[in-house]
């Protein structure tokens, strides 16, 4: 069951209706766990027994490790409670992937030698509830919090609904002292939560959808297109890996807000940042933490000498990037970023390359930082959108080997208008005031600001936004993108 | 302070909660609103729509067209021939030219109807036959290639929900379809279907309305151009890089069902008394250095296997003849015109 589709929002809107009808408590997060149950039932049907395995499992360990006296069997019910999610990611993931270079090794020594895959059905969501169960096991191996009581209320944390497919990945410590207090929906989170959920869907089915189209054209076979379309297509996928990602984080948000539940936010304008490591701090905020808390850290952080440090940033985005999906181009963009962090920590965190000079600072200067950071970036996009190693090579060697025909008048407008835009954009970052207010309108709450009007008022933003995504929304729309992984 | 820095900092002031009910009633009204917004727009739009669908010469035109022509009760098409293939055909296979050609030799009785639909294949095709066969058209001349009888992926749902209404498939050709695709011959598409090409139509309509009828025939010139100078280095650059399943296509032995369409497609029609003559359409040496001997044998055989005849044009020109990496430029089309011509001739003798 899509955000996107009828049938959720037919579904919302009974569970909102018993939500408010039932008022006890218990009973309210009873009805919610059975909603959620049902959410993934319909979108991963038997896989629902595999969510329910790792919630028992992880919770099963989490108990034990809370009950152990000493750190011997703490140690082991932690190794326990890894493994089992672990595993499952493992199998359910990447196991094909692994028989496939396995026969490639294989091949290599003795060609027709092969071992058949298992063509494993990816689980929905199998990534993400993974995840919150860890972060629940180790967050009381390291006593962050204590053993939630109450097995069903931490069932509902890891299949709460909103955040079950596509994250944001919720800790427990987050989510499970929400339950403490009964669910009521008042007007304010209504509305809220509806502005939010409009906003998400109109990213997602207005922007991304139809800038999907266009993308997926081009990458099917980039070697028969231009450079010029090579990169268009990579930057669309930038803005569409965003607008569908992040319209969902919205979406969820949103849905979790109608509850009164705070889920927390995924990106803060990623498209700004003026360094990458500032980039992932803003770039799936809750996969970034959990990738530094429960990887970077407990490989020693930096805490054990410059080449330890390297390695383990090195280490934690090639996981991160695995994580993703279980091909190379992923491994490559999560190995790319991890350079990209690497050099920076080296010249600008060790050898305080640029740090003290004063121009550098400078709003002209940001500006540029920011271009650069984001050129950086969306190349790794185009890794990581490349359908195999091969189209990534063509891709590389079209942005490598320019192949632009000027003498097309689109190229011509398309190369002068893009850089007579950046050139007016550096130009304007000269003046403060113009600085200034283009930050403000760029960080300024729009969301806050329509869910903060009067209802009279409100509705405007309603019927602008849901008409805009009922006429432009393509008549079939593609899964999250985020779905895959 | 600015007016934009106004409202800006309007979110500093608070407005009060608001009750339940009220932003209820808000949600319900608004959705009643902008649904009616909605569906208005789309009924005002449909003639814009269907204008866009029918005459615009995009890929849903080419779709309409084959269709319109296939529905034509009044016509008669015996002494027709219908061009069946890909953009490869249109462009390389011009049936002004052709006819004239066949004027020249006395043949001015035959019409020639382009047929092509871009990005089509065999499967696609196979969606036709039926409406074909009603048709009766003296012969049809049937472009391939390689690629036609590989999965390219390339599928289009259009083939099937546009003219949902129109289709008329055989039971015997039900397996050569996969789950989605018998599942979109099955179902009913939705009823707003056509509002994806509302952003396009309006972009077409206001185009038309704006373009000076003078440019607009201006293409409609008859002199013969010279051939197109092509970069062959970036030719082959791109030949080699290009995806493999599109542009190295490997041809088996054994069949696919993608190979079942196209001896579906030739062996039902030529049941049906249509003749039908196959053409393995000319490809750039840059393409054609990409299939190996054992694909273009694997593809000849399946050519005999459909009991047609046919004539293989592969390797027939070089660079000069093409303007991009696949298609014919007109020069091109100039030199396969009386060739083709010849052909329709010899098999009509």
């Amino acid at each position: 069951m899509m955000f996107t589709t009828i049938e959720f929002f037919i579904f919302l809107v009974i569970v909102i209706l018993l939500i408010e009808l039932i008022r006890k408590r218990l009973w309210q997060q009873i009805i919610l766990l059975i909603a959620s149950y049902y959410f993934y039932w319909c979108s991963g049907s038997i896989h629902i027994l595999l969510l329910i395995f790792v919630t028992l499992a992880s919770y099963l360990c989490g108990w034990k490790i809370w009950k152990s006296e000493t750190l011997k069997r703490k140690r082991i019910w932690l190794a326990v409670g890894t493994i089992i999610p672990l595993a499952v990611l493992a199998y359910f993931k990447y196991i094909d992937f692994g028989i496939t270079q396995i026969n490639n090794v294989l091949g290599f020594f003795s060609p027709g030698a092969s071992i058949p895959l298992l063509e494993v059905l990816l689980p929905v969501g199998v990534s993400f509830f993974t995840f919150q169960a860890l972060s629940y096991v180790f967050d009381i191996y390291l006593g962050k919090i204590e053993h939630e009581e109450k097995f069903y209320r931490y069932a509902l944390f890891i299949a709460f609904f909103p955040a079950l497919v596509a994250g944001p990945i919720v800790r427990a410590s987050e989510f499970l002292p929400q339950l403490k207090s009964k669910i009521c929906i008042t007007g304010a989170n209504l509305q809220a939560g509806v502005t939010l959920i409009i906003w998400g869907l109109f990213k997602k089915m207005v922007i991304a959808d139809n800038i999907g189209g266009y993308v997926d054209i081009i990458y099917a076979n980039p070697a028969e297109y231009q450079s010029l379309y090579v990169i268009a297509a990579t930057i669309l996928f930038g803005i569409q890996i965003y607008c569908d990602f992040s319209g969902y984080a919205n979406i969820a948000i949103g849905v979790g807000r109608i509850f009164g539940f705070k889920i927390p936010e995924n990106f803060d304008m990623p498209y700004f940042t003026r360094n990458i490591q500032i980039f992932w701090r803003k770039w799936h905020m809750t996969l970034s933490r959990f990738i530094r808390d429960y990887v970077y850290i407990p490989l020693g952080g930096n805490r054990k000498g410059h080449l330890r440090t390297y390695v383990n940033l090195f280490a934690s985005m090639v996981i991160c990037g695995f994580w993703h999906g279980a091909a190379w181009t992923f491994i490559i963009w999560g190995a790319y970023h991890g350079i990209m962090l690497l050099l920076h920590r080296y010249f600008v965190g060790e050898r305080k390359w640029g740090v003290g000079i004063k121009f550098l600072d400078s709003n002209p200067a940001v500006f540029v930082k920011v271009l650069i950071t984001q050129a950086l970036v969306f190349f790794g996009w185009m890794i990581f959108r490349a359908n195999s190693m091969g189209d990534l090579m063509i891709c590389i060697q079209k942005i490598v080997f320019f192949d632009f025909d000027f003498s097309s008048p689109i190229t011509k407008l398309a190369v002068i208008g893009g850089i007579a835009l950046v050139l007016l954009c550096f130009v304007l970052s000269f003046n403060k005031k113009i600085v200034e207010l283009v930050k403000k309108i760029i960080s300024f709450d729009y969301m806050g600001f329509f869910s903060s009007q009067k209802v009279r008022y409100w509705v405007i933003y309603i019927v602008v936004f849901v008409a805009l995504i009922l006429l432009l929304a393509p008549p079939e729309t593609p899964e999250f993108i985020y779905f895959a992984f | 302070m600015s007016r934009t820095d106004d409202i800006l900092d309007k979110t500093k002031r608070k407005e009060p909660e608001a009750k339940k009910w009220k932003v209820i009633v808000g949600i319900t009204l608004s959705l009643i609103l902008c649904t009616s917004i909605y569906f208005g727009i789309l009924y005002f739009s449909e003639p814009i729509i269907d204008d866009y669908l029918e005459n615009s010469g995009g890929y849903p035109s080419l779709i309409y067209r084959a269709y319109n022509v296939y529905e034509n009760e009044s016509a008669d098409y015996s002494n027709s021939i219908f061009l069946f293939g890909s953009s490869l055909v249109n462009a390389g296979i011009r049936p002004d030219k052709i006819s004239s050609e066949l004027s020249q030799h006395g043949y001015d009785n035959l019409t020639i109807y382009n047929l092509h639909i871009s990005m089509d294949t065999p499967l696609l095709r196979s969606l036709e036959i039926q409406k074909t066969i009603e048709s009766s058209p003296k012969m049809v001349i049937y472009g391939v290639t390689y690629r036609d009888v590989v999965d390219t992926t390339m599928h289009s749902d259009e083939r099937f929900t546009l003219v949902h209404d129109k289709l008329e498939i055989s039971e015997d050709a039900l397996f050569l379809y996969n789950q989605k695709e018998l599942e979109l011959i099955n179902t009913e598409p939705p009823a707003d279907y056509s509002k994806k090409y509302l952003l396009s139509a309006l972009e077409w309509a206001v185009k038309k309305q704006f373009t000076p009828k003078t440019l607009a025939n201006a293409s409609s010139n008859t002199t013969s151009p010279p051939p197109v100078e092509l970069d062959i280095d970036e030719l082959e650059f791109n030949a080699d890089g290009a995806r493999s399943i599109v542009w190295h296509p490997e041809i088996s032995n054994e069949r696919t069902r993608y190979m079942e369409a196209l001896l579906y497609n030739v062996r039902t029609l030529e049941d049906a008394g249509i003749d039908v003559v196959l053409i393995n359409m000319p490809l750039t040496p840059a393409l054609s250095n990409k299939i190996s001997n054992e694909t273009r044998q694997n593809f000849f055989d399946l050519l005999n296997d459909t009991g047609a005849n046919w004539y293989d044009f592969e390797r027939a020109y070089g660079y000069e003849f093409f303007s991009d990496l696949v298609h014919a430029s007109s020069y091109g089309s100039d030199l396969f015109a009386p060739v083709v011509a010849d052909i329709i001739i010899q098999e009509m003798i």
